[in-house]
């Protein structure tokens, strides 16, 4: 079984995936992923981070999550939501939940209840031995909705890279969620 | 305070190196912020910015989350109401389907349907990128390869046009408000949409369906109207919502207003029944009587009947009591009738003259000017160096129209001509603001003329169809997230100004019109957006400038805390008028010097029903919706998801049409399917279609591909046809069509 640490590695670094697929933030995490209990998935994502043309993972990128044509799949917690919007009661809930443990995005543009920085907080959250109860009614708000959507990214992407991230983080995340639901 | 064991951890799992070594990858997305929770609600003052209209708001906002949206009590439009279409202007805000970052095709297949390979850049690529295009077309092939397709405004966007020279740039005007605005400035003065119909006692409405489009100011002034005991008299070929509350409704013939008009005129002339002190003290009657006289006196009411279906008897007796019930007023709005028939200017002259023989112009009752407070534009505050010539030619051929030419409006209705035939190729690089091409007549013809540019920029809210063109799509904030001085002109016998303020921050890497101006104006001709200290012009301080100068507050921060500003003073009405005699003129000397008709005279619409296509198209713009900006805000999307091809049942029936039942509706422009919808709200000889609908681009989750364009039946034009049909006020016929139907398949 992977160590809370290990967790919360993989978390963050799924989440800095989904915010930011770019191998010059990736891929020293991906490296220290290797020696943990899913060090082969590491290898192959760093495998296909740094193989082909870069531009490529950008576009899928893009084509899946912002494209200004018509993205796929919106990736904020309120888009998924019905009905689908931005800035819905998930962002404000997660802006409370970083004010909690005060901290805040970066981006103050970017809704709080994006993939990325719900995954990434969810690191955080163990990193930071958060009770078993803070942790159960964090992923009770903010990751239930991610394994189906991992699963239809990990369907629809065209870039492996993308598509093996997605499922290894609806695979994370949904073992999170059995372990913390009451 | 010593740190807790958890605060150390959190600190350094934010700044330092975290659980990767190297930098915290925790750390490269967040950052520490003050703990602990912050909700507050805060009320802010702010003008809508979805239609000229501006209703104040006062807006709900928990956390930077806008909550809601109402009306403010005091503002002279809104009256402390909003539409739906503003308090539904959250939906939008928060659309997911809005546009983020800039992006860039890598895709050089231009297509609607091709995927255009887009990457994210930053906003400096983006300028960087747009600065060297724009600038090589400039140097190389000069102002004329450089085309715009955007409003002349805000004044910061229109210093970075002039200061490069932009010598076209293409507004929807021509299928909007400017031949009124033509006409009006040679006839009384500066444009205005100011009517006091409170105090008016009889109205007489040529097309306006003032209260379906729902402009909150107008709908509150009409039912006062109502109130004070107006009489109303509607002619519409549909039994639209303002005919519902009017005392008299005539489903008059398509483009037969204009004869109707002529005929009330000729009534009031030859009764005498116009109001003979304003006539006589300020207006060139006197000098042009004779010829005034005759050439109204063809238009009896007997002929206009067979021009319009009025009956000649009802067209006398309103006449008459245009002529006694006063004050009485004959209002004009924008795409009424005035952008919508080749006789359009003819309209506008013709109502124009019928206000001034009532004798309302600037008096109670009537069409006035608004009273304003003077805001300094940047120029004042900032004089800029001369701005260079626009010398090259113009695409759409707006130059042989010399009135709408001076105008600085226009042209949709030719640009696809101008683009694809006159000269092609020599539009190298576009720019692209808030349109749809669903806004221009005949829209295939201008998406085929955008795919032979070599680089077009689009900027906006929302993904539009023209996106799928794009090279470079940057993402625009909307008003909830822009500052500005709104000035008070629809209803303004004070001046009053209303705050528009950011309610929310910009979201993602949003940006204004206003900063995209200033910084592409840095690249490109920065020379005009310096201070006189050398520094770049801020918007930010330019509006404190403004603020300043205006009178309104020492500081933009501190009319934001105020919001709303009145000054009382009693209304004054003018007696001498900006027209080159200083008096209204119903015989217009400037339009004789040009060759046109110096008066109005009778010109029939341009498509009139045939064999072949026997049905006049009349189209209409949704009161819950903003012509074709709003189809994907949710709200007003369930409240009129799709359009429908409206028919009489008399006429669906001859075609064995029935309600639901898909029909291919077909003019000479191009054919659109939608289901019947059975009605007996309008003429068996029209077919009525709303405007706004059929999106291309998927893009628009809700709105994309749900119901078909209007425009694809609207024939555009040449600049030829233009001047053929006397239509020197450059109406871009956004409704003049004839169209068959059958059903489909
Ligand atoms: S009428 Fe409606 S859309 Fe227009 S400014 Fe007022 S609230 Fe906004």
């Amino acid at each position: 079984m992977m160590t809370r640490l290990d967790r919360a590695r993989w978390f963050q670094m799924a989440g800095a995936g989904f915010l930011s697929p770019d191998a010059n933030v990736l891929k020293a995490p991906l490296d220290s992923l290797r020696e943990t209990e899913w060090g082969e998935e590491a290898s192959r994502l760093l495998q296909w981070l740094e193989s082909g043309d870069p531009l490529d993972l950008q576009r899928e990128f893009v084509r899946l999550f912002l494209s200004p044509t018509g993205a796929v799949l919106p990736p904020w917690q309120s888009a998924r939501e019905d009905p689908p919007r931005l800035m819905g009661p998930a962002h404000e809930s997660a802006t409370r939940w970083f004010a909690r443990w005060g901290v805040a995005p970066r981006t103050p543009g970017e809704p709080a209840d994006h993939l990325g920085l719900l995954l990434n907080f969810a690191g955080f959250l163990l990193e930071q031995e958060a009770s078993a109860e803070e942790l159960a009614a964090f992923h009770q708000d903010h990751l239930t909705w991610v394994p189906a959507f991992c699963e239809r990214v990990a369907a629809e992407a065209r870039h492996p890279f993308l598509a093996h991230l997605a499922s290894l983080a609806g695979r994370l995340t949904a073992q999170r969620l059995e372990e913390t639901a009451p | 305070m010593p740190l807790s064991r958890r605060d150390w951890i959190r600190l350094s799992s934010v700044t330092g190196a975290g659980l990767f070594g190297g930098q915290s990858l925790f750390g490269q997305f967040f950052q520490p912020a003050a703990a602990g929770p912050s909700a507050q609600t805060r009320t802010l003052v702010t003008a809508c910015g979805l239609c000229d209209s501006a209703c104040g708001m006062q807006a709900t906002v928990t956390d930077n989350v806008l909550k809601f949206l109402q009306g403010l009590p005091g503002d002279q439009h809104g009256n402390g109401g909003i539409c739906a279409k503003g308090a539904s202007a959250i939906s939008t805000a928060y659309d997911p389907d809005r546009l983020k970052y800039p992006m860039k095709r890598t895709n050089p297949h231009k297509d609607l349907t091709a995927d255009p390979g887009w990457v994210r850049i930053t906003w400096d690529e983006a300028l960087t990128t747009i600065s060297q295009r724009f600038g090589g077309y400039l140097s190389q092939f000069g102002k004329e390869s450089l085309l715009f397709v955007s409003r002349n405004s805000p004044e910061l966007w229109s210093r970075f046009m002039n200061a490069i020279g932009v010598v076209n740039r293409v507004d929807h005007n021509d299928v909007c408000y400017m031949v009124d605005r033509i006409v009006q400035r040679y006839t009384m003065g500066p444009h205005t949409f100011a009517y006091d119909f409170a105090n008016s006692k009889y109205i007489l409405l040529f097309g306006w369906d003032l209260l379906a489009r729902n402009k909150v100011v107008f709908c509150h002034q009409m039912m006062a109207a109502k109130e004070g005991g107006a009489k109303v008299v509607s002619f519409n070929p549909m039994y639209s919502a303002t005919a519902r509350v009017a005392d008299e409704w005539y489903p008059i013939r398509p483009g037969g207003d204009l004869a109707v008009i002529l005929a009330i005129i000729q009534v009031l002339l030859n009764e005498n029944l116009f109001d003979r002190d304003f006539v006589g003290n300020y207006t060139n009657f006197a000098e042009y009587e004779g010829q005034i006289r005759e050439n109204f006196q063809k238009y009896t009411p007997e002929w206009a009947e067979k021009e319009s279906d009025v009956p000649a008897a009802d067209i006398r007796r309103i006449a008459r009591e245009f002529g006694e019930r006063r004050p009485a007023v004959a209002p004009l709005h924008k795409k009424t009738i005035g952008a919508n028939h080749a006789n359009a200017t003819q309209i506008a002259h013709a109502i124009a003259v019928l206000n001034i023989l009532a004798g309302t112009i600037d008096r109670p009752g009537g069409r006035y000017f608004p009273r304003t407070i003077s805001i300094p534009g940047v120029d004042a505050i900032y004089p800029p160096p001369s701005y260079p010539s626009k010398t090259g030619r113009r695409v759409d051929g707006r130059n042989l129209l010399p009135l709408a030419h001076e105008a600085n409006n226009g042209m949709f209705s030719t640009l696809a001509d101008g683009m694809l035939n006159k000269f092609p190729g020599m539009i190298r690089g576009v720019f692209w603001q808030n349109y749809s091409l669903g806004g221009f007549p005949s829209p295939r013809h201008i998406a085929e003329a955008l795919k032979s540019v070599e680089f077009m920029v689009v900027m906006d809210i929302l993904p539009v169809d023209a996106a799928l063109l794009a090279d470079i799509v940057l993402p625009s904030t909307m008003f909830l997230e822009g500052s500005d001085l709104i000035s008070r002109t629809n209803n303004a016998k004070s001046p009053q100004v209303v705050v528009r303020q950011p309610v929310i921050s910009a979201p993602f890497e949003t940006r204004s019109i206003g900063w995209l101006a200033v910084e592409l104006g840095k690249r490109l001709a920065p020379d005009y957006f310096r201070t006189d200290s050398g520094a770049w012009i801020s918007p930010s301080v330019l509006l404190d400038e403004k603020t300043k100068r205006a009178g309104l507050a020492n500081s933009f921060a501190e009319f934001r805390s105020i919001g709303m500003v009145t000054k009382e003073q009693p209304f004054v009405p003018r007696t001498t008028f900006a027209t080159a005699s200083g008096k209204c003129q119903i015989y217009v000397p400037e339009f004789a010097q040009r060759g046109y008709a110096p008066l109005p005279e009778w010109k029939p619409k341009r498509d009139l029903p045939s064999a072949e296509y026997p049905f006049f198209l009349l189209t209409y713009i949704p009161g819950v919706h903003r012509r074709n900006s709003t189809q994907n805000n949710k709200v007003l999307h369930e409240m009129m998801p799709e359009n429908s091809v409206i028919m009489h049942p008399s006429a669906a029936a001859r075609l064995g049409l029935g309600e639901g039942t898909p029909a291919v509706v077909r003019s000479r422009a191009g054919q659109i399917t939608l289901p019947v919808h059975l009605s007996q709200t309008l003429r068996p000889d029209c077919v009525l279609v709303a405007h706004g609908f059929g999106h291309v681009s998927r893009a628009l989750t809700l709105a994309g591909g749900k119901g078909a364009r209007d425009a694809d039946l609207i024939p555009d034009q040449t600049i030829e046809e233009i001047l053929a049909a006397g239509n020197f006020g450059g109406s871009g016929c956004i409704m003049d069509a004839a169209v068959a139907v059958e059903a489909a398949g």
